[in-house]
């Protein structure tokens, strides 16, 4: 049963992230990236990584695919028409991304892992106990990231006055 | 082929679809979603190490991944408004100029 949901999961996933290359608007593509981003959750899930899976909707798919979508809008009527994407290095693209699979395949064969099967389904306490005692330093240092980030954020999306074309 | 074994080749898969989008298509926020697929690829691929091993590591650097994926859309969207509003323009080949005319 769990194996037929992590099959489901993992074609969701393939078929959306395939269908944004060939997708010719911007808001068709948010919205496969977003069921993409769903069905890695799921698969987070399975795969006994239930914060992870609360992470991955909490804040990709409510916060960083509600940015893109209002970024969509925003400039879907500032261009006064729907968005089309054009694409180009067609060829050079599809070379460079078959290199890249077939070395990232290569390397995974040439690899051997330790199979560990004891189960660690509930691993949301030694996680928070990780966060604050192992894992303080960075902890702290990406909350002071995201402070920057958001007040650098406001302060470049704000104040528009010049444009090339007035 | 195992169901990790799978989930390692659907990791290759999410990577290389991220890079082709960054490399064909000419929009800005597109590029931007493909990069998310990338780090995306990359958070699946730290999960699966962490369930081979006894550790919490794999699942905690999934999550600073996260973190600054989360910095880096914001700033990103940010600055392709701001681009857009300068420029009206969609396609990354037509910002060409360093300082203001």
């Amino acid at each position: 049963m769990e194996q037929v949901v992590l099959y489901i999961l993992t074609g969701i996933t393939a078929a959306s992230a395939l269908a944004i290359i060939f997708v010719r608007q911007v808001f068709y593509a948010a919205l496969c990236l977003l069921a993409c981003l769903l069905a890695l959750a799921g698969i987070y899930g399975i795969m006994q990584a239930g914060f992870l899976a609360i992470t991955q909707i909490l804040i990709y798919a409510g916060g960083v695919l509600v940015l893109i979508v209002f970024a969509i809008v925003v400039t879907n009527r500032l261009e006064g028409k729907t968005m089309q994407v054009e694409s180009h290095n067609h060829f050079v693209g599809l070379i460079v991304a078959a290199v890249i699979l077939q070395m990232l395949l290569f390397g995974y064969h040439q690899t051997t892992f330790l199979i560990n099967s004891q189960p660690t389904a509930n691993n949301l306490k030694p996680m928070g106990v990780a966060l604050f005692t192992d894992y303080a330093a960075p902890f702290e240092i990406g909350g002071v990231l995201l402070l920057v980030c958001l007040i650098g954020a406001a302060l470049t999306a704000s104040s528009f006055k010049k444009s090339v074309h007035d | 082929m195992t169901e990790i074994d799978f989930l390692f080749y659907l990791g290759t898969l999410l990577f290389s679809c991220g890079l082709l989008i960054v490399f064909t298509k000419k929009n800005a926020l597109l590029i931007l979603m493909g990069i998310e697929l990338m780090l995306n690829a990359a958070n699946l691929n730290l999960v699966l190490f962490n369930k081979q091993q006894t550790g919490m590591e794999g699942q905690l650097f999934a999550l600073f991944v996260i973190l600054v994926a989360v910095c880096e859309a914001a700033v990103g969207i940010a600055i392709i408004l701001r681009v857009y509003h300068y420029y009206k323009s969609a396609v990354p080949d037509n910002i060409n100029n360093l300082k203001e005319q």
